[in-house]
């Protein structure tokens, strides 16, 4: 039963070692990039039809994805939906856009959650009430952040509510920044973010808060001397800022520097300081 | 059928060659794959649910089949699992020598797996199944300290509805892999950094290494708890926990898994029981996914199960890990899912909460991939870990053993 060519693959395998620890993607060895490439040949060579082949990289792409392999997922996904077949290809889609939000590729997801959008329309029987769910909540995320009643819902509600919370913040909407968070619940195990948000958007908006008000004291208090990750340094800069209503140029220095090192997905945060002058 | 046959064999080869993508070793996993891939091109046409039952899982059952022979293996024969090393070998047996004492002064072997260093050969001190996830009861993640600061606090903002919205998934998942995968070491001395640069950099790899299931010493910590206080490190770990919970949730398997709220039937209550107990009995903590009866997405969270006990009435009791609730609440068996098995009903008990009617519930989809690659991840470690043991019992000329052993 078994062909020439995977006889050879089998024995190729079996001879291999390969350390998952230290995989990634970009580092598979020059065997498995031949491996794979002999295997997608001998599927070019032979007249398998589109509908299988399309079912073989659909499966080959969820595989990857369930190990984290996401370029390898993406390339097969890709694959499934080059090819002209009439199977479902909703898993390719959203998946794609998965891919995209966990490279923190924003143009790519738009384009490729405006193409899932599309295929949605034409293959509705596709759409069930999780699919719509997610159109919805990514349609608000990606395009209409912040419009509509600030609910959230279930599974995709703190996801939602941050990118408001980040899109209020980058347009300098600080007063309805801090009108979706919930005073009473921000607590040391809350995300850091949404902690020292609030306290940046209390000094924002109200000007005079006292200093042992801050969410981020006991905080502060509590860490070791080295242990200066930006909820510390922020708490600094705005302790400082109550008792002299001036920033240290180099206090914002460095936290510019660390979160571009550490958080650069942060950095809006740094607009929100400056404007405290 | 000349095509079936060569579609057949593309399809052993493809699965052949993605499976060793996957793991250290070429004689594993294929099988399950093979089938997986023969199902859906041999003529299913709804590949939404003919994948529903996909690859990884035939993976995991694998392994499921490797440990339970070991097990058998192990009760007619002595040399397959925890086993006396004197009894393992003839050759060593002939030195009479106190091979204990040997074995602790000059063995680098860990103990590993259900075996300890003092019964376990060498060679059996890193098994290929579920034995090797045993962490001493650390993987269970049985109190607080095994567990994050951070909690699932969706309340924190003003408008969302339903407690359990959150990163729940990210963080059950990332619970799990550090209670698998965190090798914490408080003797030694925490790593000193010239800048919070630097030393972010350090925790961002392990981190990063632990969501990759990679396993790795921690220095200078005691617990998960302890680690996940330092702020700069909970600052991390939030970000990193917020991408898992995305890869999961957003992803087309997360988005099938929250399209009904429907309960389940007590045939499919019970062999999700039946899998749960079966899972926490060896050593895993898997997570549920699941709604409240009523409201698919709204209430839709991630949990993990630690321990299936026998209830009252003909009930089973699920320990529930809930990081939606303080992390206290879990401490011995705290919060509890109820299971009826007569009729598939399940009660959600937490404290401090309203009963809860529990909708669907199933195994969450990253769950038997994160254990086939844990499986793989602490294997490697467990042999680099004791490959220095035999070398130094026996070359004993390039080593510095005191004659009195002898």
């Amino acid at each position: 039963m078994m062909t020439k060519i995977s006889r050879s693959i089998l024995a190729m395998c079996m001879c291999c070692a390969l350390n998952f620890k230290a995989l990634a993607v970009s580092d598979l060895p020059p065997n498995f990039k031949q491996l794979e490439s002999q295997a997608l040949k001998y599927l070019d060579d032979k007249k398998i039809d589109n509908e299988k082949r399309s079912a073989l990289y659909l499966l080959a792409g969820r595989e990857f994805y369930s190990y984290g392999l996401l370029d390898k997922s993406e390339e097969y996904y890709l694959k499934a939906l080059n090819l002209n077949s009439s199977g479902k290809k909703a898993e390719a889609y959203i998946n794609l856009v998965a891919i995209a939000v966990d490279n923190g590729n924003k143009d790519k997801t738009l384009k490729r959650f405006n193409s899932a959008e599309k295929y949605f329309k034409e293959h509705s029987n596709e759409k069930d009430s999780g699919v719509s769910l997610w159109l919805k909540t990514m349609d608000r995320v990606l395009r209409t952040p912040g419009k509509g009643s600030y609910r959230y819902t279930g599974l995709y509600g703190h996801y939602a509510a941050l990118s408001d919370l980040r899109n209020f913040i980058e347009k300098r909407q600080y007063a309805k920044a801090l009108s979706i968070l919930n005073p009473t619940s921000i607590s040391e195990a809350s995300s850091p973010v949404v902690l020292i948000s609030y306290d940046i958007l209390r000094v924002l908006v109200h000007g005079k808060v006292e200093k042992k008000t801050l969410k981020c004291v006991p905080i502060q208090e509590k860490a070791a001397i080295d242990d200066n990750g930006y909820t510390i340094q922020i708490c600094g800069i705005l302790q400082d800022y109550l008792q002299s209503k001036k920033i240290s140029p180099e206090r914002l220095s460095k936290l510019e520097k660390y979160l571009s090192a550490i958080h650069r997905d942060k950095t809006y945060l740094l607009a929100a300081i400056k404007d405290l002058q | 059928m000349k095509v079936y046959d060569k579609i057949r064999s593309f399809i052993l080869a493809m699965a052949l060659l993605l499976t060793t993508f996957l793991f250290q070793g070429c004689d594993q996993g294929a099988l399950g794959f093979v089938e997986a891939l023969h199902n859906i091109v041999g003529g299913a046409s709804d590949l939404l649910t003919s994948f529903h039952n996909f690859a990884t899982g035939n993976t995991w059952a694998q392994y499921k089949e490797k440990t339970q022979e070991a097990r058998r293996q192990a009760s007619i024969s002595p040399s397959r699992m925890c086993v006396a090393l004197d009894h393992s070998s003839g050759q060593l047996s002939s030195l009479q020598v106190d091979m204990d004492h040997v074995r602790d002064r000059f063995c680098t072997c860990k103990a590993w797996g259900t075996c300890g260093k003092g019964n376990c050969s060498c060679d059996t001190l890193c098994p290929d199944n579920f034995e090797i996830l045993n962490r001493g009861g650390q993987e269970m993640g049985p109190t607080d300290k095994e567990d994050f600061v951070i909690r699932n606090n969706a309340q924190d903002f003003a408008g969302v509805h339903n407690m359990t919205g959150g990163l729940c998934w990210g963080l059950a998942a990332m619970n799990s892999r550090f209670n698998h995968l965190a090798f914490f070491q408080p003797a030694k001395p925490k790593p000193t950094f010239p800048d919070a640069e630097s030393r972010g950099r350090y925790y961002r790899y392990i981190v990063d290494s632990i969501r990759n299931n990679s396993p790795l010493d921690i220095d200078g910590f005691s617990n998960l708890k302890e680690f996940s206080s330092d702020t700069q490190i909970r600052e991390i770990l939030a970000d990193v926990i917020g991408h898992e919970w995305g890869r999961q949730a957003i992803s087309f398997q997360g988005i099938s898994s929250i399209s009904t709220s429907s309960p389940l039937d007590s045939e499919d209550a019970i062999s999700l029981v039946n899998d749960l107990k079966y899972r926490t009995e060896n050593f895993q903590t898997p997570s549920l996914l699941f709604n409240v009866k009523g409201d698919a997405a709204g209430s839709a969270h991630v949990v993990l199960v630690t321990e299936v006990r026998n209830g009252p009435n003909g009930t089973s009791i699920l320990c529930i890990k809930d990081n939606a609730m303080a992390a206290i609440t879990n401490n011995n068996c705290g919060n509890q899912m109820i299971v009826e098995r007569s009729s598939g009903k399940i009660t959600y008990k937490s404290t401090g909460n309203a009963d809860e009617e529990v909708g669907f519930a199933q195994i969450a989809h990253n769950e038997n991939s994160d254990v086939v690659s844990q499986i793989n991840a602490l294997r490697a470690r467990c042999l680099a870990d004791k490959s220095g043991c035999y070398r130094s019992i026996f070359q004993q000329e390039t080593m510095d053993i005191p004659r009195d052993v002898f």
